[in-house]
């Protein structure tokens, strides 16, 4: 009896030692994310981040961007442009099939640019910024597609890593019309297996898939047998699935348990610094009194942003200084020294443009106007805004805050009738700075400093074409000079993202932007 | 049977009757007098509290409860003790307004709808049917989104949900006070309806209304918390009760207190109504069941 | 009693339309319309909202839109959800079950805690057990539910790590059914208290006791079926509190259900799925209530239909 315990307790071992060294196939990991998608077809779904976390599951991109910026190959296996950035030519893999059976060709990828193009009904947020872009794409052959583009775009391939445009079967799409959306089919590690609406998304393993990108550092099918995404929305529920044992990986930790988590040995704590337009405050330049650049640099100075960081998220992000991430290499770090925290400076500032208390309410007037703004606040994300509202009020501002949510926060910034909207977005392709900045998106959302001058455009549509790699830099050095320069904004915070998964988890691959996992070689230790 | 009890008693001794038993009622006293100090705290918050309730002050943030703060400080610093006082000025009518709209529209409309009976009676109280179909938060977040959110709207939307429950209350007093011998013999005497309802009627109907009220504040608060919590309330950083439970619940592992003490707080009001509506019932009319 | 019935259901259809139409208009006062819920996901231009509001007909007078959901209804189809393109009638059916099963569930919680804690406090009327009982019943109408919820998970789920907080089948049902069911118990308790005292003050019951006849089978058989009727009523009633209760403890549970649904339409101004959430709760509203009013006559002959 002893001697078969031993021999057991030894084979058991042996198989951990061999496990150590081989991933082992199989187990379910379950994914918690905060809110159940509306689709998980890259043709209709939005912005919303578990969309995007679903379909890279299922859908694989023309090519991958791995967390250095290196472009890996999808399902293009090699590609190359013309030297004008407006032609360019993918080879596409051999050999991959659709999870219906159908057979993908470069006759696929043609389909797919075509919808996009053509299709007047609803299009993506990721798939819609390509979409004016297209002027056509044609299969020279079974394995080449050949899309020609109105105008440059040097980091089109930034743009195709995006993990939101993966390729669909658009056969498929035109032949069940559009229910297709509820059975999504793709190329990718998982298929589709049901979603029970309110609960969870699950996906099975595609036991055809051996032709994964280089970026997975992976052969052959998936090790998972299936991938399980809940959707919770209380963030304190959502922790404490993860605490207990019943969810592998949780998005979007709230910052009051991070350091908590971090001493937790079950788990591990993973940060990435999220490219694009930190979190931030437009000033609204259209109107008063932040129409006054003096009333705009105050609000610069007296935004004590190490306050907020340490008030409000615990110390685990990074201030600010402008418009861009200093993920980008185009990142000006000049910025940083322009607008320090300085409230003496700001009181004087708005002192000498005439912003004076003169009946001792506490709010400064000028001209019988008073010293008021609101600041528009997207609930749960900005949280910032009641620091800033108290530094403002500090220096004779009669500041408020408007809570807004959904559809309304859309309205509202939009509406151009708030001084100081709240604001953040998060993009690996620096040209992304136009959706932001451009006056093409006012009165839509999210461009909200309304700055009446053409100067602008012509700087940011100038910047997007440009191929030369130094000149380019160069472009958007005084791009975000001039946005401060003009004090459009209010720098806050460089957005980190959090995320914990169980120590036993395994292999998974984040993309170039860190908020999106693939799991197509994660497994269980 | 109860009503007419009542009215015998009222005209022996008016109303002492009915102050002596509140005053021999325990759970009244305890309730009544709480609500009494919760309001009058509220009322003089701005006095008692040393603090600022909604100045940040980050030096002194997620402080335990002591002796500079007996209920601790939030994640801002802020004095939770002077948020709770302060948030009763704001919580309190969150109990009262939506009450008193349900009370006062659905009482007019139930003896309208009692006292004309016929196809009045028939088209009140076939609204009042699909009125009542509605589950008063489903009613209330449907309000909210077309008024928007906010404590106001919060407050109109829950009143308009609780309509019916008061209408089909006092219809019922009413159909049973009507048959009663003194109003027919008013009415034979030539007397007008408004004239009959001012003087035989609300007085009946007061009584249970009066006793469902005092419940519905209970229920109010409570309602009131859970909308909060679904994010449809009072703006920050204004302090309220439900607002500042439902924001606590994010610190439930850093500061536990955050949310324990508002949340106390909505327990003890919401338990000191209920006491008061026991003992007034047990006082008005022990055979009603509210 | 089968004429009762009909009449009870001619009644009922009146009740529904009324529910229907005041559900149509309510929605229809939501500012904005479903092109105005769709551009804060999807960047659409002019051309593309004029030719999307002619597709889903909100050019139309209100009247007409009405009169065609109306007919749409009538055949099943609740229309579309704005976002996904989701059929309404097939999110309302995926998620209906899950809530039916958690206000049973707190039911059930409810029955079993609420009507033996009356039922104790009754028999010991005026006693210690009464007090103690009566006061935790008023503490568990006091405490918001979504604040126990919260607790009950730190508690059982991360602490004790007895019960789970996600998935199917009972075990996850436990904690949120629990949350949902501790004020429902408590306002049973009360009610069951209050007619139980009532009823063991009636001559017959005061005769059997004095008798020496068995107490137990006396409180049963007598008293306690007295109060079979009040309660089931008040089951009935509270069905809305219950339904609304649902919406945030389904919420603080990330369950399946009707209310995370119409929590997440609201935020959304999904007026489809609003109002096909609305409707199909009121609707069960008003058929539960049916069944109680029938369910009298069964339970107690005393009752006629007339």
């Amino acid at each position: 009896m002893k001697l078969v315990r031993t021999l057991i307790v030894t084979l058991a071992l042996g198989l951990c030692l061999f496990a150590l060294s081989q991933p082992t196939s199989g187990g379910t990991m379950v994914f918690a994310g905060n809110q159940e998608p509306s689709s998980i077809d890259p043709l209709l779904m939005s912005g919303n981040v578990n969309e995007r976390e679903v379909a890279a599951q299922m859908f694989e991109t023309l090519v991958y961007m791995d967390q250095d910026q290196v472009v890996h190959p999808g399902l293009a296996v090699s590609w190359s442009s013309s030297d004008d950035k407006t032609e360019w030519t993918f080879d596409v893999r051999q050999g991959v099939s659709f999870h219906n059976g159908d057979p993908f060709s470069a006759q696929s990828v043609v389909a797919q640019l075509e919808f996009v193009r053509n299709d007047e009904s609803l299009i993506g947020g990721a798939w819609g910024v390509l979409k004016p872009l297209l002027v056509s794409a044609e299969a020279v052959d079974e394995d080449t597609v050949v899309v020609t583009l109105k105008e440059p775009r040097p980091d089109l391939l930034t743009d195709l890593a995006d993990p939101g445009l993966g390729i669909t079967n658009i056969a498929h799409i035109e032949r069940v019309g559009q229910d297709a959306s509820f059975q999504p089919i793709g190329t990718g590690p998982f298929k589709f297996k049901e979603w029970i609406s309110g609960s969870h998304i699950t996906l099975e393993r595609n036991p055809d898939w051996t032709w994964g990108s280089t970026v997975f550092d992976h052969s052959g099918p998936a090790y998972l047998d299936e991938l399980v995404f809940r959707f919770i929305p209380e963030a304190q529920t959502r922790l404490a699935t993860l605490e207990t044992g019943e969810t592998h990986f949780l998005d979007l930790l709230p910052f009051a348990d991070i350091q908590r988590l971090y001493q937790d040995s079950r788990f591990t704590v993973t940060e990435f610094l999220l490219p694009g337009m930190p979190q931030m405050n437009y000033l609204n330049t259209r109107i008063s009194p932040t129409n006054d650049l003096a009333v705009r640099q105050a609000i610069n100075y007296a935004t004590d942003k190490q306050a907020i960081i340490d008030t409000v998220y615990f110390g685990l992000v990074e201030p600010a200084y402008g418009p861009l991430s200093r993920a980008f290499p185009e990142y000006d770090p000049s910025l940083e020294n322009m607008y320090p925290y300085d409230p003496d400076m700001a009181i004087q500032l708005l002192e000498e443009a005439g912003w004076v208390d003169s009946n001792g309410d506490g709010v400064r007037e000028k001209d019988g106007e008073a010293l008021s703004v609101v600041i528009v606040e997207n609930k749960s994300w900005n949280d910032w805004v009641y620091v800033l509202q108290a530094l403002l009020q500090d220096i004779g501002f009669d500041a408020e805050v408007l809570t807004t949510q959904g559809p309304s926060n859309t309205a509202a910034i939009a509406s151009g009738q708030y001084a100081v909207p709240s604001m953040g977005d998060v993009f690996a392709n620096v040209t992304q700075m136009t959706r932001d900045w451009h006056s093409d998106g006012y009165g839509t959302f999210p461009s909200s400093h309304f700055w009446d001058d053409p100067t602008l455009d012509e700087l940011l549509e100038d910047a997007q074409t440009e191929i030369d790699i130094d000149v380019r830099t160069e472009k958007y050095v005084n791009i975000q000079n001039y946005i401060m320069e003009n004090a459009l904004m209010v720098p806050i915070f460089e957005l980190f993202f959090y995320a914990a998964h169980a120590n036993n988890l395994d292999g998974f691959v984040v993309d170039a932007t860190g908020f999106y996992k693939y799991f197509a070689a994660a497994h269980f230790n | 049977m109860a009503v007419a009890s009542n009215v015998r008693s009222a005209a022996i001794s008016p109303g002492r009757q009915v102050l002596t038993r509140l005053w021999r009622s325990g759970s009244f006293m305890v309730g009544f007098s709480t609500l009494v100090v919760l309001v009058a705290l509220s009322l003089a918050a701005p006095a008692l509290t040393p603090y600022n309730p909604i100045k940040i002050n980050t030096r002194e943030r997620l402080q335990p409860p002591g002796l500079n703060h007996p209920f601790g400080t939030d994640q801002m610093g802020r004095d939770i003790l002077s948020r709770v006082l302060h948030g009763g000025r704001l919580s309190l009518p969150m109990g009262v307004v939506p009450v008193a709209i349900a009370a006062v529209v659905g009482m007019m409309l139930g003896v309208i709808a009692g006292f004309y009976g016929r196809w009045v009676d028939l088209v009140i109280m076939r609204v009042a049917d699909v009125w009542i179909a509605f589950p008063p938060i489903l009613m209330a977040l449907a309000v909210v989104t077309i008024l928007g959110t906010g404590l106001t709207n919060i407050m109109i939307a829950l009143g308009i949900a609780w309509i019916p429950y008061y209408t089909r209350m006092a219809r019922g007093t009413v159909i049973s006070a009507k048959e009663r011998v003194y109003v027919e013999a008013a009415r034979a005497l030539g007397s007008q309806d408004g004239r009959i309802m001012l003087k035989h009627i609300f007085p009946n109907v007061l009584t249970p209304i009066l006793v469902m009220a005092t419940m519905g504040v209970a229920n109010a608060i409570l309602a009131g918390a859970a909308l909060n919590f679904l994010g449809l309330g009072a703006q920050a950083p204004a302090p309220e009760w439900g607002t500042m439970l439902a924001d606590g619940r994010q610190f439930i592992r850093l500061g536990w207190w955050i949310g324990l003490f508002p949340g106390v707080t909505i327990a003890v009001t919401v338990l000191a109504a209920n006491l008061a509506g026991d003992g007034l019932r047990d006082a008005l009319d022990p055979k009603l069941k509210v | 009693m089968a004429a009762y019935l009909v009449k009870r259901l001619a009644f009922t259809i009146p009740v529904l339309f009324g529910i229907t139409v005041v559900v149509f208009f309510v929605v229809a006062l939501i500012p904005g319309d479903a092109v105005d819920a769709m551009m804060t996901q999807i960047k659409l231009s002019a051309d593309q909202m004029a030719q999307l509001r002619r597709q889903l007909g909100l050019d139309d007078p209100l009247l007409v839109q009405l009169g065609r959901y109306l007919g749409d209804l009538f055949r099943g189809d609740f229309g579309r959800s704005v976002f996904g393109y989701h059929p309404v009638a097939g999110l309302i059916l995926a998620n209906l079950p899950a809530t039916v099963q958690l206000t049973v569930a707190a039911m059930v919680i409810a029955m079993l805690l609420g009507i033996p804690l009356g039922a104790l406090a009754a028999v010991r009327q005026n006693t210690g057990w009464d007090l103690l009982g009566m006061f935790i019943a008023l503490v568990g109408i006091s405490v918001p539910g979504f604040w126990l919820g919260l607790m009950l998970i730190q508690l059982f789920a991360v602490g004790l790590g007895w019960l789970p907080i996600t998935g199917t089948g009972l075990r996850p049902l436990i904690l949120p059914a629990f949350a949902l069911g501790v004020a429902e118990a408590a306002i049973l308790a009360r009610l069951t208290r209050a007619n139980m005292v009532e009823a063991l003050r009636e001559d017959f019951v005061r005769t059997a006791r004095a008798k020496g006849l068995n107490q137990g089978r006396v409180v049963w058989r007598h008293a306690f079926r007295s109060t079979v009727i009040p309660v089931m009523t008040m089951l009935g009633m509270q069905f809305g509190t219950l339904l609304g209760g649902a919406v945030v403890i389904e919420n603080v549970f990330a369950r399946q259900g009707l209310g995370t649904l119409v929590t997440r339409a609201v935020i959304n101004r999904d007026a489809p799925v609003v109002q096909g959430v609305v409707l199909v709760a009121a609707a069960m509203y008003v058929l539960i209530n049916l069944l109680v009013d029938v369910l009298y006559g069964f339970l107690d002959p005393r009752i006629r239909y007339e």
